[in-house]
């Protein structure tokens, strides 16, 4: 088996592995609060647009990659902006993420021509992260007494931080593939895996959301 | 000149230009990228303008022939801007070159004949992004952030953990609270009930004193008057003490400023023996407990934080007690629990021991008793942090040394070493 096979089979399987958390997430409707119910919506519009790519046998992948950006940022910004308590910070977040959206559209017609979404993924990515890693610090500081591991938020935020953070190295992805096409196709594998154990830190929290009652 | 010498001449140039004309000629020159599969891009050798390729066109291949003996085989080749030395094959009428970096090369080749002009082909590889001079501090910049993300969880999990401890440390300091507050209430007690029972002989003492004086009894009212000044010394000093108790207590409820001052160290060993007694004295009438003191007379006031040496004091004498009162409820009534506190000045070294003839520790036990949150008391009634906390503030805050000898059912002594400078 080829790498370039391995490659395709593992970003399949974690582009796709994303009906998991949503699979746990209908099962647990009931138990769901707020946040995760805008995490299960935006990850169902994933899920949307991933079935929307397949049926048109991936001839305008590079236009969904795009997609995807601005239905991560308007699912992150929703809901971190819901849970921050710093009300000033959360306008700040929400209105800030209004603002990647246009970002994205500017790349994506202006600057890199629907080819390459290297750079307004990055930046998204970062926003998304920064935001996360922010929840995650009023998380450990208001919640001393309680066990961060039986906190669904503490998963979904760390999922997210770990994934953006090797996924921001996009903007470095042209040159890769430039450069090594070997190197390219290892670093989709590192990104598979990554995406795969942010779904699986979905999928627990929304199983721990029936312990959060 | 004459025809021959320029028959010479001409005969003479004509082997020069033989001479420094190549033998081989470059036939094609393809340029691709092995790391993508694309075809293959000839080069127009008679192009006049420098030839110039895209930084991902960096694969080439050059194929030549020896003009005058297309049969011979045998080139060097060269290179420049990578090879340092000439190539020699024997057998080859191509060569490639793969991943060339960006910059300005020039392919030579020529027969392996000595003083062959080798034919040239030179061309110019446009640096890729990895060149471009934002490309590697962007990428440290990437990995610096990768760092910072990764440092910063670590140190907020550690933050985390500090808020923790400090927030036990809170409910170990508001537990031991609880138990003073009853031997505080007992104790404060005692010197009101004083305050209230000479106030009320001074007012007697006045109206007696007012009459004395109606009558003129000069010699009554100098009595009187010394009494009431005695009266009035007792009041002053019980309300004193009654100060003294609450000014401990509010010490011992005052967050630690970590500030050093000289300290009695007896006075504050003492003040604390007899609240921790009178804080179990509370809690059970029924226990009784000899107290024996031997504290050093010349002991000189020591450079310590009082808050927390008083809190040592009272974890210890707190376990001292608790422990003697564990072993009276077992053992048969001829048993007198004993709690002694002494202190001794060494040569450099200031010792404070506080002994009792309770249970003793398992051996088992004696190696985890400093050990953060462990405690062999029953839930609720310890929060593991006292001894834990006297060793931390005995020893980074003081430099000292804390120590245990205990023998089962027979006795425990703690030594707190304190450096005498």
């Amino acid at each position: 088996m080829k790498l370039v096979d391995v490659a395709m089979y593992l970003v399949y399987l974690a582009t796709y592995g994303v009906i998991v958390p949503v699979g746990f997430g209908f099962y647990l409707l009931q138990y769901l609060n707020k946040p995760l119910k805008i995490l299960l919506a935006g990850l169902c519009l994933s899920l949307v647009l991933d079935l929307g790519l397949l049926a048109v046998n991936y001839k305008i992948t590079n236009t969904f990659l795009y997609a995807f950006s601005g239905v991560d940022v308007l699912m992150m910004t929703w809901l971190y902006s819901s849970i921050i308590t710093h009300k000033t910070l959360s306008n700040v977040i929400r209105w800030s993420g209004l603002f990647v959206i246009p970002l994205i559209g500017l790349d994506a017609f202006f600057i890199s021509g629907l080819t390459n979404n290297g750079f307004s993924n990055a930046v998204e990515k970062f926003y998304i992260m920064s935001i996360a890693l922010y929840y995650l610090t009023q998380l450990f500081q208001e919640r001393i007494d309680e066990d961060i591991r039986r906190q669904s938020l503490f998963w979904v935020s760390t999922g997210i931080i770990i994934a953006n953070l090797v996924g921001s190295f996009d903007i470095f992805s042209r040159t890769v593939i430039n450069y090594s096409q070997t190197a390219y196709l290892q670093f989709f594998m590192f990104w598979s895996f990554v995406t795969i154990l942010m779904f699986g830190a979905f999928s627990y929290a929304f199983w721990l959301s029936q312990y959060d009652r | 000149m004459n025809y021959s010498a320029l028959l010479l001449l001409l005969i003479s140039q004509v082997a020069l230009a033989q001479a420094s004309r190549p033998l081989v000629q470059i036939i094609s020159v393809k340029t691709g990228n092995n790391q993508i599969d694309s075809a293959f891009s000839t080069v127009d050798l008679h192009q006049k303008q420098p030839v110039a390729l895209a930084y991902n066109r960096n694969y080439l291949h050059f194929s030549f022939i020896n003009l005058y003996n297309p049969s011979q085989n045998s080139f060097s080749y060269k290179l420049t801007g990578l090879d340092y030395t000439w190539v020699t094959c024997t057998d080859c009428s191509q060569v490639q070159y793969a991943h060339l970096d960006g910059g300005d090369y020039t392919f030579l080749v020529k027969t392996t004949q000595a003083g062959d002009v080798p034919a040239q082909f030179s061309f110019t590889i446009e640096g890729n992004l990895f060149h471009k001079w934002w490309f590697v501090p962007m990428l440290f910049l990437y990995l610096l952030l990768f760092a910072v993300v990764i440092v910063y969880v670590f140190i907020l999990f550690l933050f985390r953990q500090k808020l923790k401890e400090q927030r036990r440390i809170h409910q170990e300091k508001m537990a031991s609270m609880a138990e003073l507050t009853a031997g505080i209430a007992h104790e404060i007690q005692n010197p009101l009930n004083f305050v209230n029972n000479f106030s009320e002989l001074g007012t007697e003492l006045t109206d007696e004193l007012r009459q004395a004086a109606t009558n003129g009894n000069t010699q009554e009212v100098l009595v009187l008057t010394g009494e009431l000044t005695q009266s009035l010394q007792k009041i002053t000093h019980h309300g004193s003490r009654a100060s003294a108790i609450i000014k401990g207590m509010l010490e011992h409820a005052r967050p630690s400023t970590g500030h050093k001052e000289l300290t009695n160290l007896n006075a504050l060993a003492d003040t604390y023996l007899q609240m921790a007694y009178q804080g179990f004295r509370a809690k059970d009438k029924a226990f009784t407990c000899a107290l024996v003191t031997d504290l050093a007379p010349d002991l000189a006031p020591l450079p310590v934080v009082a808050q927390d040496m008083g809190r040592v004091l009272l974890n210890l004498l707190n376990n001292a007690f608790y422990t003697v009162q564990q072993k009276q409820k077992t053992v048969q009534p001829d048993y007198t629990p004993t709690v002694w506190l002494s202190s001794h000045r060494l040569t450099h070294t200031v010792e404070i021991r506080i002994k009792d003839n309770g249970t003793g520790i398992p051996e088992l036990v004696k190696g985890k008793i400093f050990q953060p949150f462990f405690t062999t008391k029953p839930t609720g009634e310890g929060t593991g942090l006292g001894l834990s906390l006297s060793y931390d503030i005995i020893t980074k805050g003081h430099g000292g040394s804390l120590e245990v000898n205990t023998v089962l059912n027979e006795f425990t002594e703690f030594r707190i070493i304190l450096p005498a400078s």
